[in-house]
């Protein structure tokens, strides 16, 4: 059985194994052009760095892949949890001679909020939906701050005719009572 | 007219899925809550699940939340569903009056 000497480190030419590793990836430079000795670390290299950039190729798509998939998880998990807010206050639209049309509070809060934050002059503040007098009714709280020199009376009459119009247009449910609060004046700055 | 037995083929439940979907003004139709939580603990769901049956002696009971593209007005496209899902079960069952179906604007 024949033993081979393995030569210590630096090379003879001076270079150690950690040089020439960190230059792989780089076009040889002068040096390493003349050099018998570098030339043959290159090349001895050579597979092993082919072998670790696949490597970690693999490990980044495999990455890629665990995140999309906690990507999806998250996004599903969202879902999950925007449908149960969403199904948390039931409002009765129309009982039909088939069944019962209901719309959830959350959709006409988020068409509430829309009407109001159109209106210029007036910041929304805490707001409600509550059942109305028949079934198929609803009634709702505001509480509005109004800036400063607006008229009030104008406005919360405005925010009511936009709120009919807009229930009306948008969801086809009848509004009751809209009792608006100005409980705030603000400045605009 | 086919049964009145104590369920409604997958099929069946699929059409009228199909024709709630099909109606304008309709963005998606939300999955019950257990079904969620059912794929999430990575359990097929199968698409009929959308739609939510329960019996009451002889009386049906069936449930779709849908949601609505932004124009659309809710208590329209919501009656429209009921009747599209109505008039797909009404034709499986044998006494169409006894089915009840609310459709709920999530």
């Amino acid at each position: 059985m024949e033993i081979t000497q393995v030569s210590d480190l630096p090379y003879s030419c001076g270079r150690s194994e950690d040089e020439l590793w960190s230059r792989l990836s780089m076009p040889p430079d002068q040096h390493e052009l003349g050099c018998p000795y570098c030339q043959a670390q290159r090349q001895r290299l050579a597979p092993l760095a082919k072998a670790t950039t696949q490597w970690k190729i693999g490990n980044d798509s495999e990455n890629e892949a665990d995140t999309a998939l906690l990507g999806s998880i998250r996004g599903r998990v969202m879902d999950g949890i925007k449908a149960e807010i969403r199904r948390g206050t039931r409002f009765t639209l129309r009982i039909t001679t088939l069944g019962t049309l209901r719309i959830s509070g959350y959709v006409l809060l988020e068409t509430l909020r829309e009407v109001v934050d159109s209106i210029r002059g007036v910041a929304l503040r805490t707001h409600k939906i509550l059942p109305g007098s028949h079934p198929e009714s609803i009634s709702m709280s505001i509480n509005l701050a109004l800036e400063a020199g607006e008229d009030g009376v104008r406005l919360t009459n405005g925010i009511r005719d936009a709120l009919r119009a807009r229930f009306a247009q948008a969801i086809g449910i009848s509004l009751d009572d809209i009792d608006i609060n100005l409980e705030d004046v603000f400045h605009d700055f | 007219m086919t049964s009145s037995s104590q369920s409604i083929p997958a099929k069946i439940r699929m059409l009228a899925i199909q024709a709630a979907r099909q109606e304008p003004g309709v963005r998606e139709i939300y999955a019950p809550t257990h079904s969620i939580w059912k794929e999430l603990a990575g359990k097929k769901v199968p698409e009929h699940d959308l739609l939510r049956l329960s019996w009451r002696g002889d009386s049906v009971s069936a449930q779709l939340d849908i949601g609505l593209l932004k124009d659309a007005n809710a208590l329209e496209v919501a009656g429209m569903v009921q009747q599209r899902i109505h008039a797909v079960l009404a034709d499986y069952l044998e006494n169409p009056d006894a089915l009840n179906v609310d459709v709920t604007v999530l």
